[in-house]
């Protein structure tokens, strides 16, 4: 029986009741809890790192930091924005100090080369582009931007995952989606 | 002000948040407002685009792999046991080759020869494949059953296992040619789902294989700095990228964590492969003298008590020797610039020491330098023939006079009445020039101390004297040069004044 929630975003499902067995010690508990989230937060870890390695090391050390933190988990709230959160920050401080990462890597961010799967040289400089404005936005518009467009969340989930008004999520994501434009007409002028 | 759809519009529309009348409001403009139509297209094919980047799902299994790297680090982290170190199976963004050629990845197939000839240790300089170099025999009767196989379309019925298990019967057994890295995966992650299902069941399992993805690019083949030495039929290739360039088949990490992993990446037996090499058992991070950084997590630091870098802070003999060098030549060069220094001084000191009287030596000049020369005149009252080398050679200059004969000059020197007389002015050749001292305002400036530098042979008259309200002043010296000192507010002036009958009246001009 699969256990995964139809909204893991905003539903709790089960996770209470595995939250609870794995703060008293319950390995199966944990690493259930951990299963039933691994495709959104991988999506996340991905969103965030726009690249396939720097992903599945901020996976892992996500897991990681969860695993030591277990105790500050919300008990009575879905368990995957905690994680996502908790990804966020891990990345932040990584980053901290460091250049940012390139914009548009030398393949795609799931690790395929550029011209692979795509429809030729004209759909990579698109997506390059899209990607390049991504990548140049705050990371909460990035965010946003993620649950809505990758998450596929309702303004009103977004609301209730970033804390934000349903108005001021409305608000950001078209001017991210603005900018993004703004950054793909420039490239589009330069080219 | 615009006709067209804010952005905002727009983006609402693509959600589907918009209903009602502003729906219908937006499908009527659109239908008509070819700009706001290609905005919306524009922004949908944005949409489209960072969609097909970024809401990556990878298959199960690449998940799976993921997975079971994350368990094992947090089971790790669990029972407290040393973590293993975050392995990624694709090059860290800076671990990336920025030149690396950007070519659509290989077939699957294609692929796999080349993984396996890296596993076997091939392309890596200075170390042997222990795989055989030939190729492997093949069985004639086999190929063509085959080949016949093939033509008649009744290629399914050949098994493909009997096909390989066939060729590699003929392989020796000391020679392996290692597993096929398309084995069926073991129990998947999922299973951890199952109700019941413990972490000691788990463990129990055979060992799972790692599959790269069938599609996954040439570029993401592992490295090859430290590859596994192949043991058995069962050896894979088990190289994954490791983070910091850990390797990811390190003993303690699957002797304790994980068994089963432990027996996929044993190292080969002692003695049985003459070539075998042993294997770092130690992480990058620790041989490099590292260690995890607990405030940051994924980087490593130098640790603070670590006497690691002993041998870096050390000296090295060559440095010591050039900077012996350095240092004997700035000696050298030091002590011979002070030896000319002395020289100079006592070089020049005889000139001085010629203008001087004994015990007066002129204040503020070095040892004479600045002194101008000095004209001998011989006059009448001087009675030098009087005077006897050794009565020179007692006086205190001429015992601090080293390299010249100070003895040898002839200075004039007054006896006590010519010195009173002089003293006195009525010196009958004291010479005595006036002047007047102004500002550069033409104002005359009263107070100023005005002095002749010099013995007391040469300075019949007063000196130091004072310029008045007009700013004049009298000044009496033997005739010839002297030097004048214009002294004023703590500030010191000097020049040279020629005392001869006649001369015209001095000018001091002050800043």
């Amino acid at each position: 029986m699969d256990s995964r929630p139809s909204r893991p975003w905003t539903e709790a499902g089960q996770d209470p009741e595995l939250l609870s067995a794995a703060q008293r010690g319950d390995l199966t508990a944990l690493l259930r809890l951990y299963n039933t989230q691994r495709r959104s937060l991988w999506r996340t870890c991905l969103g965030i790192t726009r690249h396939q390695g720097e992903a599945e090391l901020l996976y892992q050390e996500t897991l990681a930091q969860a695993t030591r933190q277990l105790r500050a988990a919300p008990i009575h709230q879905p368990f995957l924005p905690w994680l996502a959160r908790l990804a966020r920050q891990i990345d932040t401080s990584r980053m901290r100090g460091r250049p940012m990462r390139p914009a548009v890597g030398t393949r795609r961010p799931n690790g395929e080369s550029w011209l692979a799967g795509s429809h030729g040289a004209h759909y990579v400089e698109d997506e390059q582009r899209a990607l390049y404005g991504y990548a140049l936005l705050h990371p909460d518009d990035q965010w946003l931007l993620a649950l809505r467009l990758f998450e596929r969340l309702p303004y009103t989930e977004i609301s209730r995952v970033t804390g934000l008004s349903v108005a001021r999520v409305t608000s950001r994501l078209a001017l991210a989606r603005e900018y993004v434009d703004q950054v793909c007409r420039s490239g589009e002028a330069a080219a | 002000m615009s006709n067209h759809l804010s952005v905002q519009d727009l983006s609402a529309s693509l959600d589907g948040v918009l209903s009602g009348p502003a729906l219908e409001q937006l499908v009527a403009h659109l239908a008509g407002c070819h700009a706001c139509r290609d905005a919306q297209s524009r922004l949908a094919k944005h949409d489209d685009a960072l969609r097909r980047l970024l809401a990556h799902d990878p298959d199960d299994r690449t998940m799976d792999e993921l997975a079971r790297r994350s368990e094992t680090l947090v089971v790790a982290i669990v029972r407290g046991t040393p973590e293993p170190p975050i392995v990624t199976s694709a090059p860290l963004a800076e671990e990336e080759d920025p030149d690396a050629p950007l070519e659509p990845p290989l077939a699957p197939d294609l692929g796999r020869p080349g993984e396996r000839a890296t596993a076997g240790g091939f392309g890596i300089i200075g170390f042997r494949p222990p795989v055989p170099t030939y190729a492997p025999p093949s069985d004639p009767d086999e190929v063509r059953r085959l080949i016949d196989a093939l033509e008649k379309g009744n290629a399914g019925g050949l098994d493909a296992a009997n096909v390989r298990a066939n060729v590699r019967a003929n392989v020796p057994a000391s020679e392996p040619l290692g597993e096929p890295l398309d084995e069926p995966a073991g129990p998947s992650f999922d299973r951890v789902e199952q109700p019941g299902m413990g972490e000691a069941a788990r463990r129990d399992e055979p060992a799972r294989h790692y599959e790269p993805r069938a599609d996954a690019p040439r570029t993401d083949a592992p490295r090859t700095d430290a590859p596994p030495i192949p043991s058995g039929p069962a050896a894979p290739s088990g190289r994954g990228f490791a983070h910091g360039g850990a390797w990811s088949a390190d003993p303690p990490y699957h002797d304790q964590v994980h068994p089963a992993e432990a027996a996929r990446f044993s190292a080969p037996a002692a003695g049985s492969d003459p070539m075998s090499r042993e294997p770092r058992r130690e992480p990058a991070w620790s041989r490099w003298g590292m260690e995890p950084d607990p405030l940051d997590p994924g980087t490593y630091r130098q640790p603070i008590t670590d006497p690691f870098p002993i041998y870096a802070r050390r000296p090295r003999a060559g440095r010591n020797r050039i900077r012996s060098q350095i240092m004997r030549a700035s000696l050298v060069s030091a002590l011979a610039t002070v030896g000319g220094l002395l020289a100079l001084v006592l070089v020049l000191r005889p000139s001085s020491l010629a203008t001087d009287h004994a015990g007066a030596r002129p204040a503020g000049s070095l040892l004479g330098v600045r002194l101008p020369p000095v004209l001998l005149t011989p006059h009448a009252h001087d009675d030098t023939s009087t005077r006897t080398p050794s009565a020179v050679v007692g006086s205190p200059d001429v015992r601090d006079a080293a390299t010249r004969g100070a003895v040898e000059t002839r200075v004039p020197r007054g006896s006590a009445a010519d010195s009173s007389r002089a003293a006195a002015g009525d010196d009958p050749h004291a010479e005595r020039i006036c002047g007047q001292v102004v500002n550069m305002a033409g104002e005359p400036v009263a107070d100023v101390v005005i002095s002749v530098l010099g013995a007391a042979a040469t300075r019949p008259g007063p000196s130091p004297v004072r310029s008045d309200e007009q700013g004049r002043f009298c000044l009496s010296a033997t005739s010839g040069p002297h030097v004048v000192v214009i002294e004023r507010a703590g500030l010191s002036q000097r020049i040279t004044v020629g005392f001869a009958p006649g001369a015209p009246e001095l000018q001091i001009l002050l800043p």
